[in-house]
């Protein structure tokens, strides 16, 4: 990466071409862009120095240069996967609709935005990681237990949407009662369903992955932000969730990078997933849901 | 099953930490949006590029809806996709937003596959429609036979960047008219509760461009803009790109949408109460 070298320092050439023009009003503009429009969001991970805005060389790179995975998540404005995570510029690929709801794929039909654009994160980006992003407390996942409960829902698309999606709602019932041996109540329904709807989808990736891209290494993940408990959980191959780690809770944010290795092994450890009995039963439990 | 390294999603883990610590701690305002849910002000049609982070408006969470994002920020109208329809229903019915917007961006790669493919069509080339792609840049037809009306009047630079910023620039367009399909954007809107916008991310020059609903142009949102960062574009281009943004008009455009220099015209509109999604 030659041209790295010369845009990521301060001393770059499009930075003196912000900051060079001796006019401290215009300064003062550039700077509240730089932290007002596109906030933390420049830093430079190669090097480790900072710089505010460096738009040379994303031009130069394309999305193409950096983007490694591609987050499926809810529009939900407190669950947007760009502000969770924080990821740079260029390292993430999110598409977002209601719900995260994700349509089985169907090479032969549909219009459906979703695997158009995971197709093209796939074959032109170079996408390797797929991640369906659920979160609790959606507002979605409301309006499908309520609607499984016999209540009128506001809205003739949403109520068509999420008469598509009752198959998830069945699902999640039969999960937890597999699972308590008894039924579930609304909330319990609701968490249920927000966890099979990740069940679910990741499913899904996983048949366009071995329809579409069988030659490529591609790794399908199922996550869901618990906005209460303030963690994101990942999904095993036994079907349940756990906490990718208990970081948040214990760590100097100032002094992440280098003080987490603890952390960091933790997160490693969690997110190795390995083949075991407990997946054959998950794909076939999944297997049924889709049959049904 | 998957076998995951973790090495790159430690990153995310990284960043997740960072997002608790500015938005679980003191003074942040998650806890208060789970325990009260959701009210945001802004609803956003964005593309899925990875340089477009809806952070870009920092509004942190519960300040914008995303209805729909996918690749290219394209809203293709009323009854086309459901997943659409439903998100906008959502945000303007029951999240009672009061702007919808479309965010669009200047070298966007679907733009430029979409125009690549439809001319390779014209020329004979078919895409192959079982794919989920080509299908989707398919139904993009009635937007790229607007492009082609439009550009048929522009004399040659058909491969340069401005011509990628006109057809960028007519994407949005095209979407902020379409949200005047949706029922429910066309009914808020006659109401006064509504508003739409339509804005460029022009992350090279670093601008935010809005269109100006009166005359179709798009002009920097922020007075910040510095003739010296042009020239990155190829000088033709950069030209081109000038005469179509004269900054000299960003005086009488503030005054038509109420925004000072620096601050966004997006300020200051209140919030509307928000009715149960469930009805009775």
């Amino acid at each position: 990466m030659a041209h790295h070298a010369n845009t990521c320092t301060h001393a770059c050439q499009h930075h003196r071409l912000y900051t060079s023009q001796g006019v401290p009003a215009l300064d003062a503009l550039l700077r509240r862009y730089a932290t007002v429009v596109h906030p933390h969001t420049y830093d430079c991970r190669d090097c480790g120095q900072s710089y505010n805005h460096c738009p040379q060389q994303m031009i130069d790179l394309g999305q193409g240069g950096r983007v490694w995975t591609l987050f499926n998540g809810c529009s939900d404005s407190r669950a947007q996967p760009g502000a969770v995570f924080e990821p740079h510029a260029g390292d993430m690929f999110p598409i977002t609709a209601a719900g995260a709801l994700l349509t089985p794929y169907d090479k032969d039909g549909g219009t459906n935005n979703a695997w158009g654009s995971i197709e093209y994160a796939v074959s032109h980006l170079g996408v390797r990681d797929l991640v369906q992003f659920g979160h609790t407390e959606c507002g979605a996942m409301q309006g499908l237990v309520a609607m499984a409960k016999g209540a009128a829902i506001h809205g003739q698309h949403l109520k068509v949407m999420l008469q598509d999606v009752m198959d998830i709602e069945k699902g999640a019932e039969e999960w937890f009662m597999q699972e308590h041996n008894r039924q579930p109540d609304a909330k319990e329904l609701q968490r249920a369903l927000e966890y099979h709807n990740v069940r679910v989808a990741v499913h899904r990736l996983r048949a366009f992955v071995e329809a579409c891209h069988p030659d490529k290494t591609i790794r399908v993940h199922g996550w869901i932000y618990d906005m209460r408990g303030a963690n994101i959980l990942a999904l095993q191959p036994n079907g349940h969730f756990k906490p990718i780690t208990d970081l948040p809770h214990r760590v100097d944010y100032g002094h992440l990078p280098a003080s987490c290795e603890q952390g960091m092994a933790e997160i490693d450890d969690r997110l190795v997933y390995r083949d075991d009995a407990d997946s054959a039963v998950q794909a076939a439990q999944l297997m049924a849901v889709e049959a049904a | 099953m998957s076998d995951v390294t973790g090495a790159d999603l430690r990153e995310l883990a990284q960043g997740f930490a960072r997002f608790y610590e500015r938005h679980y701690g003191p003074g942040g305002k998650m806890p208060e949006l789970v325990s009260k849910g959701q009210a945001p002000k802004y609803a956003a049609f964005m593309c899925s590029d990875s340089r477009t982070p809806d952070s870009i408006f920092d509004q942190g969470p519960g300040g914008v809806f995303v209805p729909g994002r996918s690749t290219g920020a394209l809203y293709r109208g009323y009854g086309v996709d459901l997943t659409h329809d439903s998100g906008i229903e959502y945000a303007v019915d029951h999240l009672k937003v009061s702007h919808l917007m479309v965010v669009a961006h200047y070298a966007c790669g679907f733009i430029k596959g979409l125009v690549g493919m439809k001319e390779d069509q014209m020329r004979g080339i078919l895409p192959d429609l079982s794919r989920p792609l080509p299908q989707l840049m398919n139904d993009c037809e009635p937007f790229y036979k607007r492009v082609r009306q439009r550009f048929n009047s522009l004399s040659g630079c058909r491969d340069c960047d401005s011509h990628h910023r006109h057809v960028v620039e007519e994407s949005a367009r095209w979407s902020h008219e379409n949200f005047m399909t949706h029922p429910s954007v066309a009914r808020s809107v006659r109401e006064g509760r509504l508003t739409t916008w339509a804005l460029v991310d022009d992350m090279e020059a670093g601008e935010l461009l809005v269109m100006n609903p009166s005359t179709q142009q798009f002009l920097p949102l922020f007075q910040h803009s510095n003739p010296a960062v042009v020239p990155i574009m190829a000088p033709h281009c950069a030209a081109v790109h000038l005469a179509n943004r004269p900054h000299d008009r960003f005086d009488a455009f503030k005054d038509t949408v109420g925004c000072a220099p620096g601050k966004s015209p997006l300020h200051g509109i209140p919030q509307h109460t928000r009715p149960s999604l469930v009805a009775g």
